[in-house]
């Protein structure tokens, strides 16, 4: 099967990340940051090394990174542990449920109010629609570094530049732009959750919340750190703070391994890349008349994610058809409704082409070939 | 490695300073104690006076265990109530 569904999770990982899970699985087999043997100081060596570079490739320090079971898990205790009763937050109308869910349930729970912030193709109006929301209740702003549906980039580094002046907290969902797009805290970031499953090539089960510090977090989950265990209260220092329990270690050192396979090739090449293959796709769907795009071309506004439509089909039915001539496609509403009524596909959801560093021309243009033909079928159908 | 142990907050903590340390030419090991006065925690092993060795880490943010006011709660939430004493045997 030939995958294009990177925006899920990527598929193949490298070798390396591959190799260091089976590694980490045998030799370090003891509990980080528990006992004092030399297997478990081992481990959690290991598992230090690979924060130490999770931490580098992002701009923090060691102790403000933790790891995370997945993004959600990372939204969730950013969004959760930041706001307050009755507090506001200023979002964006493309982000995925990991940020909405969290807001909504708060909003019952708490009285947390949101707003939502449109996102345009010019992105000084984008800032300042964000800006124009803010108001003396607002404690957050969240938004996504790169729409998982529509590829669009936000104005990060404006919006952050603005909540650095009002002092708010600024977190950046960057479940889709980690390891392909630049993202660092500093600038008005506080915060960024990122998977380490997609961009960063490392295994399911992993992702990653990144602090700078300046603001203090409510758990969400306490229990057993290996730190100050005569005390019944959580631990105010991090990572301990957000790692209760035992952590996916064998992820978390794969996850290393990952961001070890990003940065030795540069994120910029891997865009570089990854944008070839899109403009590719983008172009070969543009000369098919029933198929359908969602935006007027592909360029350096969007992250490698393309949308789109075969003629009438739902987009299950489309993915599927697709499935069933050998390539991975989603469809559907990918967790993200709102995108989708922006772009109009409310009703029918959108395919989603997402390639990887893995990808390459030829089967780009074997999936053109793929849709052609499912267009034609379908056409000839009706 | 030496005998002096200083206790830091966590295992992150004291790898943190084993990093710092070398840095600065000395050599440390991280090693476990668990009898301090809140209970389990990491340290660092060395050969070096523990007043230069704290030093160098608290340039870094790191305060050394004996030394540090070691809030045990959250200092942004009430202090808890502590459980009752089970029954004498």
């Amino acid at each position: 099967m030939i995958y294009f569904d990177n925006a899920a999770t990527t598929y193949p990982k490298p070798p390396a990340v591959i190799a260091a899970m089976s590694r980490a699985l045998v030799r370090y087999g003891a509990n980080p940051g528990r006992a004092g043997h030399a297997m478990s100081l081992e481990t959690a060596d290991a598992v230090y090394a690979a924060r130490e570079k999770c931490a580098e490739f992002f701009g923090a320090e060691p102790e403000n990174t933790v790891f995370m079971p997945n993004c959600t898990f990372a939204l969730n205790t950013a969004i959760k542990g930041v706001l307050t009763e009755n507090s506001h937050v200023v979002t964006s109308d493309i982000e995925h449920n990991a940020v909405l869910r969290p807001l909504y349930a708060l909003s019952g729970s708490m009285g947390v109010s949101y707003s939502f912030a449109e996102t345009s193709d010019d992105d000084e109006e984008t800032a300042a629609n964000f800006e124009r929301l803010i108001n003396r209740r607002t404690k957050a702003v969240i938004c996504t570094l790169a729409g998982n549906v529509t590829g669009r980039i936000l104005p990060v580094a404006r919006i952050g530049e603005i909540c650095r002046k009002k002092g708010i907290c600024f977190i950046v969902d960057a479940a889709q732009g980690a390891g392909v797009l630049p993202i660092k805290l500093g600038g008005g970031v506080n915060i960024i959750c990122a998977a380490g499953h997609k961009g960063l090539y490392g295994p399911m089960g992993t992702g990653l919340l990144v602090t700078d510090g300046s603001f203090r977090l409510k758990t969400l989950v306490e229990g057993g750190t290996g730190s100050l265990s005569k005390e019944l209260a959580q631990p105010g220092f991090l990572p301990d703070r957000f790692e209760s329990g035992t952590i996916n270690t064998a992820g978390a050192i794969s996850l290393g391994a990952g961001v070890d396979f990003v940065t030795a090739r540069s994120t910029a090449s891997i865009l570089h890349h990854e944008r070839e293959l899109c403009e590719r796709f983008f172009a070969g769907m543009k000369k098919q008349p029933s198929v359908t795009l969602y935006s007027d071309a592909f360029d350096e506004r969007f992250a490698p994610v393309i949308p789109f439509n075969i003629g009438d089909l739902p987009a299950e039915t489309a993915s599927s058809m697709l499935s069933d001539a050998g390539f991975a496609l989603r469809g559907g509403f990918h967790c993200a409704y709102p995108a989708h009524r922006k772009i109009g596909t409310s009703e029918r959801g959108a395919v989603r082409f997402s390639p990887s560093v893995y990808n390459t021309m030829p089967e780009v243009n074997a999936l053109i070939r793929a849709v052609a033909r499912i267009a034609a079928r379908d056409a000839h159908r009706a | 490695m030496g005998n002096t142990i200083i206790p830091l907050r966590s295992y992150t903590e004291a790898r943190k300073a084993v990093r710092i340390l070398a840095g600065n030419g000395i050599r440390a090991s991280v090693t476990k104690t668990g009898t301090g006065r809140y209970g389990c925690t990491f340290g660092i092993r060395t050969s070096e006076p523990p007043a230069l060795v704290c030093a160098i880490l608290a340039g870094a943010g790191i305060r050394c265990g004996d030394r540090m006011p070691f809030p045990p709660h959250d200092p942004g939430q009430p202090r808890p109530p502590r459980p009752p004493r089970p029954p004498r045997r």
